[in-house]
């Protein structure tokens, strides 16, 4: 008689019909992009006209785009790998060590999180003029790498409290040095925290725009040549083909970054005691 | 270097801010010695190994190990390995991989490397296990595991900290018997922290029983349990029934004490000093004291009304309310007969009775 139930009954449609709607307003805009990235018109706006692959055509053939595109790549590479090593550093000292002053410290690395961006960007673009690094990727990169490095230290710090340090002391007391100790077990033990942390941080280089907007020089990243693109109205559908891909490309990183993640949670519960 | 003091902790403190986890301890270890640090939790116990492990240092004091100082080695260069409560079995590892894990440094040819692992294997009774993954062990299997990872070495001491609080009452049991067997065999100093008195008694040569990072006796099990020399001792090992004292006289090194409603009684004062006069503790063990029905000729006696029994299936324990004490005297009994399921023991007036070597003389606290 359980199903006649209709306080669970009416509690559970109404929770459905939230979520379904909250998956709605998240997502739908979002299919636009790929919906009139195929369609057959400039213009951007129902009905349909009709389907095309001209849009992803003309974006191959975009030579600035490609130049973009490669800088992005390379800057979030560089970026992905100095946040994991800085955060997995930092992660480590505020798990495994007695530091003194740790609460304000975890702080202070966090801030950046919170910083409005444009506050952030119009900071180092006066620190940048002021002592005459010029703008260009490297300005680009170091502000990436402030945002990037607190959300790689939060991946580790998780990772690394969730196994047991008595493992680390068993492997010094079994004769290891601290860092025989580091690349024996806390590297194996830590790795689906470091990919997921390389992933992430890429992932947040890629897509960032206004720090991007403030500390570039004569080569841009790819967000910045999108929004340059946005000037032209007829090139709008091929930056909506490029949004698609991107998308797409976003989706699939995170995703895998979450799926290792999680699957190394799950080994080490396995193996708990 | 004597053998006698093959591990020397010479007043060791440790503090952790204002904590005084370890406080002032001075204790010598024998070579092959099994010794064991019993206490509740948080009386200093693990706090003591891990300065011995080298997990951490002390503030004051120094440890040495066979003639050695050690506080400036650090971990890794100590001649002591470590079981863990947690056992710490490398997840990422298997058996082979984690049994072998300090002989990687030495780079052993692959056949001597496989040997030795082997060799350890069938010491813990786990032969063919090599490529096990570690998940796929047993809670006592993880155990031996553990064991044989910090032997291979063939440590000079081996530290294990509450290595069977984790496994169930007869598994527990069953190793506590073959770990004290290959601590004979293989004739190596075992330290060993638990808070389970029982298991102190059932293993070790001798006990260090620790409180408030203080040790409070250090002895044999048998004369930790027949001879406290504290309240605090005899309360903690077993269970003790208190009857406060007075001194009368001594006579040939032989005590009278005033017993109040046990009336006068005679005991030997062991190690213990006593003065005229003195407030003193009467202490005797549970099953010392013996009930009967009717009088008993020899001994002392006391009468007294059975309050509540409990059945142990070997054993009964009764709990006696005599006129004058304030907490209901323990009695247990062997059930050596079935006499219990007539009853007739649990109505009336009934007489403890127990003799002058029952008794243990403490000093009140």
């Amino acid at each position: 008689m359980s199903s006649f139930n209709p306080v669970q009954g009416s509690r559970f449609g109404a929770l459905g019909v939230y979520a379904v709607l909250y998956l709605a307003f998240i997502y739908i805009p979002v299919m636009f992009l790929p919906l009139f990235s195929f369609n057959d018109s400039v213009f951007i706006a129902f009905p349909l006209t009709g389907f095309t692959l001209e849009w992803y055509r003309q974006l191959a053939d975009s030579p600035g785009l490609l130049e973009a595109l490669v800088n992005s790549i390379k800057l979030g590479c560089v970026v992905a790998v100095l946040a994991t090593i800085l955060g997995t550093f930092a992660a480590k000292a505020v798990t495994r060590y007695k530091i003194p002053g740790r609460g304000p410290v975890i702080t202070f690395i966090m801030l950046p999180l919170v910083i409005p961006g444009i506050i952030l960007g119009i900071a180092l673009l006066i620190i940048a003029n002021m002592t005459g690094l010029g703008l260009s990727l490297f300005t680009i990169g170091l502000g990436h790498l402030m945002v990037s490095t607190p959300f790689a230290m939060l991946v580790m710090v998780s990772r690394l409290e969730g196994f047991d340090k008595n493992l680390e002391e068993a492997s010094k007391d079994l004769g290891d040095n601290p860092w025989a100790t580091f690349w024996r077990v806390t590297f194996p033990l830590a790795l689906p925290g470091i990919v997921a942390s390389l992933l992430l941080s890429f992932t947040i280089s890629f897509d960032e725009f206004i720090l991007a907007f403030f500390l570039a020089g004569s080569e841009t990243t790819l967000p910045i040549y999108i929004w340059g693109q946005l000037r032209f109205p007829t090139r709008l559908p091929t930056v909506l083909a490029l949004g698609a891909c991107i998308l797409m490309i976003s989706f699939v990183v995170v995703t895998f970054a979450e799926w290792y993640r999680r699957r190394g949670v799950q080994l080490k519960t396995n193996s708990g005691v | 270097m004597s053998d006698e003091k093959f591990i020397s902790i010479q007043g060791v403190s440790k503090h952790f801010g204002d904590v005084h986890a370890v406080d002032r301890v001075s204790i010598d270890i024998a070579r092959g010695e099994f010794f064991s640090l019993l206490g509740p939790s948080g009386c200093g116990k693990t706090t003591l190994l891990r300065l011995l492990a080298g997990f951490e240092f002390p503030t004051m004091g120094e440890i040495y190990i066979d003639g050695q100082a050690m506080s400036s080695v650090p971990a890794n260069h100590r001649p002591v390995n470590m079981v863990f409560q947690s056992y710490a079995i490398f997840p990422h590892l298997n058996v082979k991989q984690n049994i072998g894990y300090s002989l990687v440094q030495d780079k052993l040819p692959k056949a001597e490397f496989d040997a030795k692992v082997g060799e350890m294997l069938d010491l813990i009774k786990l032969p063919g296990y090599e490529n096990r993954a570690s998940d796929e062990l047993s809670g006592g299997e993880r155990q031996r595991v553990a064991l044989a990872r910090a032997l291979i070495r063939r440590p000079k001491v081996l530290l294990l900290d509450e290595p069977l609080g984790a496994l169930d009452k007869k598994l527990r049991e069953k190793m506590q018997l073959e770990l004290r067997a290959l601590q004979r065999s293989v004739g190596i100093t075992f330290v060993f922290v638990t808070h389970d008195q029982e298991e102190a008694l059932t293993m070790s040569d001798r006990v260090a029983v620790m409180s408030r990072g203080r040790y409070l006796q250090i002895d044999t099990p048998t004369r930790l349990y027949e001879a406290p020399q504290s309240r605090e001792v005899a309360d903690f090992i077993g269970t003790m029934n208190f009857f406060d004292a007075r001194v009368l006289e001594i006579v040939d090194g032989k005590v009278t004490i005033d017993a109040g409603p046990l009336g006068n009684l005679t005991a030997s004062p062991g190690s213990l000093a006593f003065s005229n006069g003195q407030k003193s503790l009467v202490a005797i063990r549970p099953e010392k004291i013996t009930i009967s029905r009717t009088k008993p000729e020899n001994g002392n006696a006391v009468q007294g009304i059975i309050d509540d029994t409990a059945y142990l299936g070997d054993r009964s324990h009764f709990y006696v309310r005599v006129n004058g004490v304030e907490k209901s005297v323990a009695v247990s009994a062997q059930n050596v007969n079935q006499s219990h399921l007539s009853g007739e023991i649990h109505q009336g007036q009934i007489w403890l009775n127990w003799s002058d070597d029952a008794i243990v003389l403490l000093n009140a606290d």
